[in-house]
């Protein structure tokens, strides 16, 4: 495992972290108290071509590998405060866009992901239902086969982009068949009769990444809206949850080091005592802990994502990195905070927003507690 | 392969010994035996043994059923197997 970066990676990176930190995170506080969906950062981001990633070139894409978007990822973490607007960008790529790309016809892929990959056309996944979370294939939400089409009822909440989504991917049991059997996912369009997206819900952090509930009532879809055959959602699922665990986590990691790196100015510049405080042991060994737990986290990811360029299944690995490095990010937020005072306690500092944003983190992609679950079983426990 | 992958999933995952000895065509999906966790606990262990890679798209189904269509699957990959002892 080499996970140094070629001169071509350095060059995408750099660009990557450049673009960030020019056209992302404008008048953040603002679409933050407003809850406001970054709508010309979206397009940006599609014009620099991060939502085109993993498409293939013949799609409009970059197809680039795992690793490379792992470090193009991590790169806009680390020039983008706007945690918001990078959550909804992992939520379309590895929840919609991967599965297009991997279990999606031809057709599916051409009327989707070439708008998706020039920002035109959104989209978000809905599988969390209001009595199904954590015990995610356990939903209510049938798919009723009639003719040609299916007929689709439930409901799904804490949907990510669904108030501002051109098309859903929507996972719902097929009637009849039992169990992971009938397990499917459905490509829905927004307008489509029977499909409603209701409240957007208000969050304490990740403000300007729209969230929603989505009501299917007798929602007619043709067959050719369904992603992989029948019974393929667990397998789609999966796929999208490993590569959200390493490459979601990216921008992560990314923030992490933009934290470290405004904690160290900070230490070197801010005078008590008559001394820097990064003089203080307490203070220093505080940020060496957060370099510490960023690289750590960086390697975890980065073995993830190499695993997975090599065709490997993850579980175990996927999970662990998930869970150190959103645990990780929580920390490294709280510990930002105490080491900028009060100041980093004041909204304007803009240092509070990570902790509020990371704390989803250990919750969004399946919980901490689930992570360990996944772990310990594949420790055969 | 039967007797492997059968030896297996009764040690790792046969919760009710009454289901044991495990026949070859006992519906493990539908039984319980296997859920989505312990299924991706299977793909780790027949990669590891039997030195292929599971895709993604793999992972469906109708490739779990049984321990007899787990074996159809594998030896759909026989040339791969061959490849890895080899
Ligand atoms: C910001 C954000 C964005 C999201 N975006 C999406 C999206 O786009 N699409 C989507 O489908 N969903 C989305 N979700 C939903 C998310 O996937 C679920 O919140 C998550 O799976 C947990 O489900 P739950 O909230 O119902 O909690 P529950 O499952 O009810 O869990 C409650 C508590 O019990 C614990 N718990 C549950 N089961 C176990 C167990 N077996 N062992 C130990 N502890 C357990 C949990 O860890 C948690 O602490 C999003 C969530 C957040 C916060």
């Amino acid at each position: 495992m080499d996970f140094s970066l070629s001169a071509e990676q350095r060059e995408l990176v750099d660009a990557a972290t450049a673009f960030a930190r020019q056209e992302l995170g404008h008048d953040l506080a603002k679409l933050e108290d407003a809850a406001e969906f970054p709508r010309d950062a979206w397009r940006a981001c599609a014009r620099f071509g991060i939502q085109g990633l993993p498409v293939p070139p013949s799609l409009g894409g970059a197809g680039a590998d795992v690793l490379t978007t792992t470090f193009v990822m991590e790169a806009l973490g680390y020039g983008c405060p706007d945690n918001g607007l990078l959550f909804s960008l992992n939520a379309q790529l590895w929840s919609v866009e991967h599965p297009l790309v991997t279990f999606g016809t031809l057709a599916q892929q051409q009327a989707y992901l070439p708008g998706m990959v020039s920002g035109d056309i959104i989209g978000g996944h809905a599988m969390t239902e209001p009595g199904s979370g954590s015990d995610a294939l356990h939903m209510r939400t049938r798919a009723e086969r009639s003719g040609d089409d299916y007929i689709l009822n439930g409901e799904k909440q804490f949907i990510t982009n669904a108030p501002v989504a051109d098309v859903l991917l929507v996972y719902a049991a097929v009637a009849g068949r039992p169990g992971m059997a009938g397990l499917s996912a459905f490509l829905v369009d927004a307008g489509t009769p029977g499909l409603r997206v209701t409240s957007a819900f208000e969050k304490m952090g990740l403000r300007t990444s729209p969230m929603g509930e989505v009501a299917l009532t007798d929602c007619r879809v043709s067959a050719t809206a369904r992603l992989g055959p029948e019974g393929a959602g667990m397998a789609i699922f999966n796929s999208s949850m490993e590569w959200e665990r390493s490459c979601l986590f990216a921008s992560a990691v990314g923030g992490m080091r933009r934290q470290l790196d405004a904690c160290v100015a900070y230490a070197r510049s801010r005078e008590q005592f008559g001394q820097p405080i990064g003089k203080f042991q307490a203070v220093a060994g505080k940020l060496a802990d957060m370099y510490v737990r960023l690289e750590a986290a960086k390697l975890l990811l980065y073995r993830v994502a190499w695993l997975k360029q090599q065709g490997k299944s993850a579980p175990a690995e996927a999970a662990a990195a998930k869970l150190f490095t959103s645990e990780a990010w929580v920390q490294s937020s709280r510990d930002a905070i105490q080491a900028h005072g009060a100041w980093g306690y004041l909204k304007e500092a803009g240092i509070e927003r990570d902790l509020r944003d990371a704390i989803a983190s250990t919750i969004y992609s399946g919980t901490s507690e689930i992570q360990r679950v996944i772990v310990a079983r594949m420790l055969g426990l | 392969m039967e007797t492997v992958i059968n030896g297996y999933i009764s040690q790792e995952f046969v919760r009710d010994t009454a289901l044991l000895p495990l026949a070859d065509e006992t519906p493990l999906l539908e039984s319980g035996i296997l859920d989505s966790l312990s299924l991706l606990q299977l793909v780790v262990f027949l990669e590891e043994k039997f030195g292929i890679t599971v895709g993604d798209t793999d992972l469906l189904p109708q490739n779990f059923e049984t321990v007899n269509s787990i074996c159809a699957y594998l030896r759909a990959r026989e040339p791969e197997m061959q490849n890895a002892q080899g």
